[in-house]
C-alpha cells in the first residue's frame, strides 16, 4: 500500500502524485470515452483556489498580482502560500466545525461553536496531524479541570454511548450506522448488534470482584446484553489497567490506526468533496463495499499518501489544488460534458455553494475591508455576524442552492446597505479622474476577481451615464449589482 | 450513480425529446410546458398539515377502545353518525362531514428520514434521483416568473435544509419560500419574511435589475447546475416579493386579534392562519409542519398536548375558509411519514408503525363523512382496502386538479410520473 512515495522528499510529493493522479484520471476519461473540460483561466483559478484554501475572494491587489504574474508555476506557488498563510487554519476550522460538528449548527448545542471552533483553528496552526485530531476529540477528559474544547464533540451527544456510536462513526469512519440503531435494515451492512457492540466502547466498564472488567451495554427494547467489538472483525485487546475512559481510548486507538479500512478514506473522501464537489464515494456518509468509488486508483493513492505522511490535511489539500481535475472550468462547452448517464468521473468542475462564512467574509473583501480584521474573538462574537451566517448555513456547502430568504438579505439586508458605503466603493468617489472604464474594471476586479467584458461595460455604460460624473448612487448601484450577481454568490 | 442535477426542465425535456426522435404527439402522455398550461382545469390549492415524527394515529382516527392496545383515550361521536374520533378533536369532529379519514395506509418504511421522503414525494429514495415534493409537482404549471409570492411556500419545516431544495429536478425555481425555518424566535416574528423594504436611499432601481438580470442570464448559460440557477430564479422571485401589497399578506397583525387567538397563538397556529392568507392571495400550495410526533417516551401526554394545538387551529382554519368561501377550492392534507406501534412500549410510548396508519383529506374535491379502509381489531394490519402512498398522493392530485401520470424529465434523464404508475385513485375518497 505505501509506494515509491516514501522516497521522495515532502516537499515535492504533492506535485509529483497530483502527476500520478492526472495521469490516472486521463486514462479513466479515455476508457469512459467521454469529453473533459477546459483548464480554468488564471482569474477564474484563483478565484476558486483562495476561497477554497482561505474562504474569502482575493482582494483586487492579489488579483492584479496573480495576472500579472508571468511565472510558469504561479498556480502551485499560490496553492503554497495560502496553504501557509494564518487564514488557512482559519477557514478550515471552519470546515471542519460543520463537518464534524453540525450540532453546533443547531439551538442546543450553538454555544459549542466557537470553542470548537478556536481549538480546531490552534490545532491546525500548529499543523497536528488529523489522526491527532481525531484521538484528542475522542479522548478528550470530562473532568472539568482537564477538558478543552475537544470535548465539544462528546457534549454535543450528549455523553449518550448510542449519540456517540451514531456521530462518531458517520464523521470519522464514514460509515452511516443510524437505521442500525432500531433495527436490522435490509440494504444495510450493518446489524443492530453490531450498534450496540460498537456503542458499549462509549460506556463505563462494570467490573465484578475477581473479574476482568467488561464494557457491554443493555440493547433497548431486548434482553440482550452487547459486548464491546469493532464493527471489523479484529479482537480487542484490552489493557491491564481500566479506568472510566479506556473505552473510548481503546476505541480511539482502533479508529486511527493505520490498519482501520476507512479511517483514512474517510478524511480523504470528506476533503475531495468540498474541493471537487462530489466525493470519491458518494454519500460521504456511507463507505460501505455497497458504494463503489468512481476512481479507485485515485482514491488509493490519495489516501495511502495520507496514511504516509502521517494524515498531513494540508498536503492533501495542496495535491488535491495541483490536479488538472480540480482546475478544470465549470463552463461547459459541451453540454455532454456535464450531462452524462454514465457515473460522475470529475470530467469538469460543477459549480459549488458557499458557506455562509464565505460570502460573509468575502463580501467584506469585496468593500474593502482589511483582512486582519477577522482574526479577533469580537469579531466571531458579533450577533450581526452570526444571525447573517445563520441565515446561510446549508447542510452541503457544495449543493447549497439561494434560497428566496437569502437573496433577499443580500439585496435588502443591513450589510449591504453597510458595506456600500464601505473603502471599495468611497475609493472610487474619491478619484474623479478614473474613467468609467476604469471604475467598472476596479470594481470588477474587486468583486467578481476579473476584467469586465467589453459587452458588460457596455450595458453598464448604456444603463447608467451617471457613472462617467463618478455619481457616487451610480456606483453604488453597480457594486449592488456585482456582490447580488449569481457568479460572486457560488464557487464556480 | 451520479450525474448533475437538470434544473431548467422544459429546455432539457425538449433536448432529450430531440434525442429520443420522438415525434410530438406520438405519445400522449408526454405533454410540453405549453401543453399543459392549455389542458389544465381550474385548479385547486391546497394546504397540507405535516406532523412531523410520526404521529400516533391509533391515538387520534382509528381508536382500538377496549383493546389492550387502545391506550387511555375515549372515542367520542362526531358530526357524522357512525365515525368516532378521539375525545381530545372536539372542534374537528364537529367538520367530521367534511373530512375522510383514510385508515388503511401502509407502507414499508419505518426510517425517519426514508419514511418522509416516501410520503412528501411519493417515491422511496432511490440514489442520485432528486425527486420533488408534492408542493413543487403542484406549483409547477402554476409557475410565472411575474407571480408576486413563489407557488410553494414551506412553513416551519423541521428541516429546512432539505426543504429548501424540495424542487428537485422539476428545478430550483420550484423551491419553496421557507418561513420559520429552523429558528427559535418568538411566534410573531418567525412567520415575518425579513428584509422586504428595499435599502433606503438606493437610486437606480429598474437599471440594477435589469443589469442583475443580465449578468446572471450570461453566466448561467453554459452552465448546467442548480447551484447557479437557484441564484437568478431566488433573485427573480424576491424582486416579485418585495412589492409592496406583497408583503402585506404576510403581516399577520392585518388580521383581529379574536381571529389570531381563534386558530391559537403558537408557530402551528398562526402558521395555519398564514396559510389561509397565501391560499386567499392564490398561492397553490402550502405547507404547516406541526413537530414533536416522534412519541417513543410519554406519547399520551405528548400526543395530548399536540392534538390540542391541530384540533383547534385546523378547526379555525375549516371555518375561516368556508367563511370566506373558499373551502371548496382547498384541498387540505394531514398526514406525517408514518403511525405508531399499536402495542404501548415499557416507556408508556409507542415505536414506528408504518404498516397501517391514518392520513386525512378534507375540503376541496373530497368526498367527507367518512372513514376509508380499515384496520384489524389490534390496530397491526390493514384489513379493509390497503392504501399506498402513490394512491394517496394520486387522490390529492386529483382533487388539486393535476394530472398524476404526467411524466417530467428528471435529472438522471429518466422520465418520471407526477405520482409512480402504481397508484390507483381512490375514487370513494373524491366528490
Amino acid at each position: 500500500m505505501l509506494s515509491c512515495i516514501s522516497s521522495v522528499t515532502l516537499g515535492e510529493t504533492p506535485q509529483k502524485l497530483a502527476v500520478q493522479i492526472d495521469q490516472e484520471l486521463r486514462t479513466v476519461w479515455k476508457q469512459a470515452g467521454i469529453q473533459i473540460g477546459t483548464r480554468t483561466s488564471d482569474a477564474e483559478f484563483l478565484r476558486r483556489v483562495t476561497l477554497d484554501l482561505v474562504g474569502r475572494i482575493p482582494t483586487t491587489f492579489e488579483v492584479r498580482e496573480f495576472l500579472g504574474d508571468q511565472s510558469p508555476d504561479k498556480r502551485e506557488r499560490t496553492i503554497d502560500r495560502l496553504l501557509q498563510s494564518p487564514e488557512y487554519a482559519l477557514h478550515w476550522a471552519n470546515v471542519w466545525r460543520h463537518e464534524l460538528l453540525p450540532q453546533s449548527d443547531t439551538p442546543a448545542f450553538r454555544n459549542l461553536a466557537v470553542p470548537f471552533e478556536s481549538w480546531l483553528r490552534a490545532e491546525l496552526r500548529n499543523k497536528s496531524s488529523y489522526r491527532s485530531l481525531v484521538q484528542e476529540i475522542m479522548t478528550a477528559s470530562m473532568n472539568r479541570d482537564a477538558s478543552s474544547a475537544a470535548v465539544s464533540f462528546l457534549a454535543a451527544a450528549e455523553m449518550k454511548p448510542a449519540n456517540l456510536a451514531a456521530n462518531s462513526s458517520r464523521v470519522f469512519l464514514g460509515i452511516n450506522l443510524d437505521c442500525a440503531q432500531c433495527h436490522d435494515h435490509p440494504f444495510a451492512r450493518w446489524s443492530k448488534q453490531q450498534f450496540w457492540q460498537y456503542a458499549a466502547f462509549f460506556t463505563a466498564p462494570t467490573s465484578a470482584e475477581g473479574q476482568t472488567p467488561r464494557l457491554e451495554i443493555a440493547i433497548p427494547e431486548s434482553s440482550d446484553v452487547a459486548q464491546a467489538q469493532w464493527l471489523t472483525a479484529d479482537a480487542v485487546t484490552w489493557p491491564a489497567s481500566v479506568d472510566r475512559e479506556t473505552g473510548r481510548r481503546v476505541l480511539a486507538t482502533w479508529m486511527t490506526s493505520s490498519q482501520n479500512p476507512y479511517f483514512a478514506r474517510n478524511a480523504v473522501n470528506r476533503v475531495w468533496a468540498h474541493l471537487m464537489g462530489r466525493g470519491l464515494v458518494e454519500p460521504v456518509d456511507d463507505l460501505s463495499d455497497l458504494n463503489a468509488p468512481a476512481v479507485p486508483k485515485v482514491f488509493d493513492l490519495l489516501t495511502a499518501h495520507f496514511i504516509a505522511t502521517d494524515y498531513d490535511l494540508a498536503m492533501l489539500i495542496a495535491t488535491i489544488a495541483r490536479l488538472e481535475a480540480y482546475q478544470l472550468t465549470s463552463a461547459s462547452a459541451h453540454k455532454s460534458i456535464s450531462n452524462t448517464d454514465g457515473p460522475w468521473l470529475f470530467q469538469t468542475m460543477p459549480v459549488r455553494g458557499l458557506s455562509g462564512e464565505q460570502i460573509y467574509s468575502s463580501l467584506l473583501t469585496a468593500a474593502g475591508t482589511a483582512v486582519q480584521s477577522r482574526e479577533t474573538n469580537s469579531y466571531y462574537a458579533t450577533s450581526d455576524r452570526e444571525r447573517f451566517i445563520a441565515a446561510f448555513t446549508p447542510d452541503r456547502p457544495a449543493r447549497a442552492q439561494r434560497s428566496v430568504l437569502q437573496a433577499l438579505e443580500l439585496m435588502n439586508g443591513s450589510l449591504s446597505a453597510e458595506l456600500l458605503n464601505g473603502k471599495t466603493v468611497s475609493a472610487i468617489s474619491d478619484a474623479p479622474f478614473l474613467s468609467t472604464g476604469d471604475k467598472l474594471e476596479t470594481l470588477y476586479l474587486a468583486t467578481l476577481n476579473r476584467q469586465p467584458l467589453p459587452e458588460e461595460t457596455a450595458d453598464f455604460q448604456q444603463a447608467l451615464p451617471a457613472l462617467e460624473q463618478g455619481n457616487p448612487d451610480a456606483l453604488k448601484a453597480v457594486f449592488w449589482v456585482l456582490i447580488n450577481s449569481a457568479e460572486f454568490g457560488v464557487n464556480y | 450513480m451520479i450525474t448533475l442535477p437538470r434544473t431548467d426542465n422544459s429546455m432539457s425535456r425538449r433536448a432529450w425529446l430531440a434525442s429520443c426522435g420522438l415525434a410530438l404527439g406520438a405519445d400522449w402522455r408526454f405533454s410540453l410546458p405549453q401543453a399543459i398550461a392549455a389542458n389544465s382545469e381550474r385548479r385547486r390549492s391546497c394546504i397540507l398539515l405535516w406532523m412531523s415524527g410520526g404521529p400516533s394515529t391509533i391515538d387520534l382516527w382509528d381508536l382500538k377502545s377496549g383493546h389492550q392496545n387502545g391506550g387511555p383515550f375515549q372515542e367520542i361521536a362526531t358530526a357524522t353518525s357512525g365515525l368516532k374520533f378521539c375525545e381530545h378533536l372536539p372542534q374537528l369532529a364537529r367538520w367530521s362531514d367534511q373530512l375522510a379519514v383514510v385508515r388503511s395506509l401502509t407502507t414499508k418504511e419505518g426510517d425517519h428520514e426514508r419514511a418522509t421522503h416516501l410520503l412528501r414525494t411519493g417515491y422511496a429514495p432511490q440514489g442520485a434521483i432528486q425527486f420533488p415534493w408534492l408542493g413543487a409537482l403542484t406549483a409547477q404549471g402554476h409557475r410565472s416568473d411575474s407571480a408576486e409570492i413563489p407557488p410553494f411556500v414551506s412553513i416551519s419545516p423541521q428541516r429546512a435544509a432539505l426543504a429548501q431544495r424540495a424542487g428537485g429536478f422539476l428545478g430550483p425555481q420550484l423551491n419553496p419560500l421557507i418561513l420559520a425555518g429552523d429558528d427559535d424566535v418568538p411566534v410573531d416574528q418567525a412567520l415575518k419574511v425579513p428584509n422586504l423594504a428595499p435599502i433606503p436611499g438606493l437610486q437606480f432601481e429598474r437599471e440594477r435589475f435589469e443589469l442583475l438580470e443580465k449578468l446572471n442570464s450570461r453566466f448561467v448559460s453554459g452552465r448546467a447546475g442548480a447551484v447557479e440557477r437557484s441564484a437568478q430564479s431566488a433573485v427573480r422571485s424576491s424582486r416579485s416579493l418585495s412589492q409592496q401589497d406583497t408583503a402585506k399578506v404576510f403581516d399577520l397583525t392585518q388580521e383581529p386579534d379574536s381571529h389570531r387567538d381563534a386558530y391559537g397563538r403558537n408557530l402551528f397556529g398562526q402558521g395555519l392562519l398564514l396559510a389561509r392568507r397565501l391560499v386567499e392571495h392564490g398561492v397553490p400550495f402550502v405547507d404547516v409542519t406541526l413537530d414533536g410526533w416522534d412519541t417513543h417516551n410519554n406519547n399520551f401526554t405528548l400526543v395530548q398536548n399536540l392534538v390540542g394545538i391541530f384540533d383547534r387551529a385546523w378547526a379555525a382554519l375549516m371555518g375561516d375558509l368556508k367563511d370566506r368561501g373558499l373551502l371548496e377550492q382547498t384541498t387540505i392534507v394531514w398526514m406525517g411519514e408514518f403511525g405508531r406501534t399499536p402495542k404501548i412500549n415499557g416507556n408508556v410510548g409507542r415505536d414506528h408503525w408504518p404498516r397501517a396508519f391514518s392520513a386525512v383529506l378534507a375540503g376541496g374535491g373530497i368526498a367527507g363523512g367518512q372513514a376509508y379502509g380499515a384496520t384489524s381489531a389490534d390496530g397491526t394490519t390493514v384489513e379493509d382496502r390497503p392504501v399506498s402512498v402513490p394512491d394517496l398522493l394520486a387522490t390529492i392530485c386529483r382533487a388539486v386538479g393535476i394530472d398524476p401520470v404526467r411524466q417530467n424529465v428528471s435529472n438522471v434523464n429518466r422520465p418520471i410520473r407526477v405520482v409512480d404508475s402504481s397508484a390507483q385513485v381512490l375514487k370513494e375518497v373524491l366528490t
